[in-house]
């Protein structure tokens, strides 16, 4: 593999209070590569998606991001980074466009690529008119369009998404995974995803991790690991991966 | 990074001064209070007045027939706004009986009654009466006034009554000297200057201004900031501003900055409709607001208050900048306590009243200094007051008015240093991770629950 490495987790633990959410995982993620974690509620999939954004700070491990420590150097990282959270909305007396602008304005401080960004959120958004109307009227799945969009149009080096997908309908799933897709082929963007729809996961990314209860249980492209549980579809393969570790599928939320 | 703060201020505030809440609340109904209390009151003045000007219809029974009560019934009938009837009683009819059927009879709004002896107990200086019967036919101030009238009269009688006697007494004296026979010129004298007892009397009344003004100002600016911290929280947009190439302080900053903007726009609006009102108030024609006097209004023109340059001079020039300087830092220290405690919450209602129950218990001293001085307080009650937060406005007036400077600037320090503290405590809190997580602990330990009762 000639590619560079875009993330590294370095046994990464996260303790809230006296209560584990991430048990020392460590995985890496290559330059223009879309890498998915796959795990139930609990697992401690946003946990880490939140310490590579550098919003929340592991309590042990390390975590670099294109070469930058996310917590010695966290305005680095951001520059590099877009991250779309699981609940995310946006400001509702905002129209979608000035939203847009507004984030295409703190990344860039030259005033034509910023133009350029917006353009392509825009596009990516596929709001036609709605576009220019206030956020508060659009509905669930257009306001996921737009906050997809806002993540794209950056060009960042890393893309984090967050069930990017989560309430959104299957016309409108669709639109979202191409457009990640066709994003991340064209724009070279790395991609770290996390989802519960395995449909999803297998339609983007080039490898995946199964974590459950703060705990990497297998990673590879999802090829290998179908093949190494003989199953037939990653959610068949996941719960063979559980049953081979002893595991029950009772996590929390 | 400044480039990214004005981006941040810029949408903070177009966010803010597109609710609608918050045009209504902040800057909509406060001013629009006003301008319809002063409607209101302005209506209530004419509606006397007119009530007033219609005329009352007095009925003076008469029981004695001397000079006596033919002087107040001329006088009576001579007032503009009077049309009197005048009844002689019969010998063996009881006056007081008469005048409370004719005032029953609700043909009159007044009923002046002379009982029998009057004018042979003025003549010999005997203690004399008058009945007055006033008809009440309504709770309002306008109903209120038509009785009224009938006090003018009867001060106006008392005084040429004893203009009579002074007369006969003293034919060579003015009666009007010996009625008043000197003038008093009372003036109040502050560091050595002298000032108009009656405008500094006004001074002190409206000093409560000086609580009352930085108070709604403050409650607006901590309550704008909560709406501001607790739509991130509502919208889910926090998370993402966060993860944005930006320093967490800077949201703070933009936070207080576009808070701070919103706030002066609605107390400026507030001050406008403060300002209609007054005008409204003491604009009533002086003939209006003498007749209307139950308003309770100044008549316009009142030179009774002292200007602005005046002000400026008793007070000092330091002390007034002290005074401008302490309103700013209290407001951006409410404003960054505000945001700060209010980041805790998880929705506009629950992040103003977090806001809220923060802030206002420390306005309960100011409330107290309002009726203290300060050079009344020992040397510890001093130095609390010294480091009060919030203070320095009215300690500066206070303190600037009764020569204990040392105070005041004592005062700006502590409250400088409150700023500075919760600053770059803030700051620290948005750099942080617990501006994510508090909630779920706090939740967890039933303080929001507490606080705000249910939400989520």
């Amino acid at each position: 593999m000639s590619k560079d490495r875009l993330l590294s987790v370095e046994r990464l633990v996260k303790i809230y209070g006296d209560k584990p959410a991430v048990r020392g995982i460590s995985f890496s993620v290559d330059e223009g590569e879309i890498f998915a974690l796959i795990g139930p509620n609990g697992a401690g999939k946003t946990t880490t998606m939140r310490i590579i954004a550098t919003l929340l700070k592991p309590t042990s491990g390390r975590v670099l991001v294109d070469g930058h420590d996310v917590v010695s150097e966290p305005l680095e990282v951001r520059r590099r980074i877009s991250y779309l959270p699981e609940e995310a909305g946006a400001y509702p007396n905002m129209t979608g466009r000035e939203y847009l602008e507004f984030v295409a304005q703190v990344y860039f401080e030259d005033p034509g690529e910023a133009r350029a960004a917006v353009e392509r959120g825009i596009e990516y958004a596929a709001l036609g008119d709605a576009i220019d109307e206030r956020v508060k009227t659009y509905s669930k799945g257009m306001k996921r369009r737009l906050q997809l969009a806002r993540a794209l149009m950056t060009r960042p080096r890393l893309l984090l998404l967050d069930e990017p997908t989560s309430g959104v309908d299957v016309v409108h799933a669709v639109h979202l995974r191409r457009v990640v897709k066709r994003v991340a082929r064209e724009e070279g963007s790395t991609v770290l995803l996390s989802s519960h729809n395995m449909l999803e996961v297998e339609y983007l990314s080039d490898r995946v991790a199964f974590i459950h209860e703060g705990r990497i249980l297998v990673e590879g492209t999802p090829g290998e690991v179908k093949k190494r549980y003989g199953a037939g579809n990653l959610e068949e393969a996941f719960v063979r991966a559980l049953e081979e570790q002893g595991l029950s599928l009772g996590g929390s939320g | 990074m400044a480039r990214r703060l004005k981006v941040l201020v810029s949408k903070e505030v177009r966010e803010l001064v597109r609710d609608p809440k918050i045009i209504l609340v902040m800057i909509l109904v406060p001013s629009l209070m006003f301008i319809i209390m002063g409607e209101a009151v302005g209506f209530a003045a004419e509606k006397t007045a007119e009530e007033i000007l219609k005329g009352v219809d007095t009925a003076f029974v008469d029981g004695d027939g001397g000079w006596a009560s033919d002087l107040l019934y001329s006088i009576a009938s001579s007032a503009p706004v009077s049309r009197v009837d005048r009844i002689q009683v019969t010998h063996g009819e009881d006056v007081a009986d008469r005048a409370l059927e004719l005032a029953a009879s609700g043909r009159y709004d007044l009923v002046i009654a002379v009982p029998q002896g009057f004018t042979e107990n003025i003549t010999s200086a005997r203690p004399a009466v008058v009945l007055v019967y006033s008809v009440v036919r309504g709770l309002s101030v306008a109903a209120g006034a038509k009785p009224e009238v009938v006090t003018g009269l009867l001060e106006s009688y008392k005084e040429h009554l004893v203009k009579q006697w002074l007369r006969r007494a003293f034919p060579d004296k003015d009666p009007n000297v010996l009625l008043n026979p000197f003038t008093v010129v009372e003036e109040a004298v502050v560091k050595g200057k002298a000032l108009p007892q009656q405008a500094l009397s006004m001074l002190m009344s409206q000093s409560f201004l000086l609580f009352l003004g930085p108070l709604i100002l403050l409650s607006m600016a901590a309550s704008i900031a909560a709406a501001s911290i607790g739509v991130e929280k509502e919208e889910k947009t926090l998370e993402t501003l966060l993860s944005l190439p930006i320093r967490g302080r800077d949201v703070l900053f933009s936070k207080a900055i576009a808070t701070l903007i919103v706030a002066v726009i609605g107390t400026l609006s507030l001050s406008l409709g403060f300002t209609v009102y007054m005008r409204r108030v003491l604009s009533m024609p002086l003939e209006i607001a003498s007749q209307a006097g139950a308003t309770g209004a100044q008549p316009y023109g009142y030179s009774g208050g002292l200007g602005f340059s005046q002000v400026l001079e008793l007070l000092g020039v330091g002390t007034v900048v002290v005074a401008v300087v302490g309103v700013f830092l209290s407001i951006m220290l409410v404003l960054l306590l505000s945001i700060v405690v209010s980041s805790l919450a998880g929705n506009v209602r629950e992040a103003q009243a977090l806001a809220g129950y923060i802030w206002l218990p420390l306005f309960i001293p100011l409330f107290a200094m309002m009726f203290l001085n300060i050079t009344s307080l020992g040397p510890l009650g001093q130095a609390v007051l010294a480091m009060l937060p919030f203070a320095t406005p009215l300690l500066a007036l206070k303190a600037g008015f009764e020569g204990v400077p040392w105070i005041m600037y004592a005062n700006l320090a502590t409250n400088l240093a409150y700023s500075l503290l919760v600053l770059f405590l803030g700051a620290r809190w948005f750099e942080g991770e617990k501006i994510l997580t508090a909630r779920i602990r706090a939740r967890r330990r039933g303080l929001i629950r507490g606080l705000v009762g249910t939400g989520r």
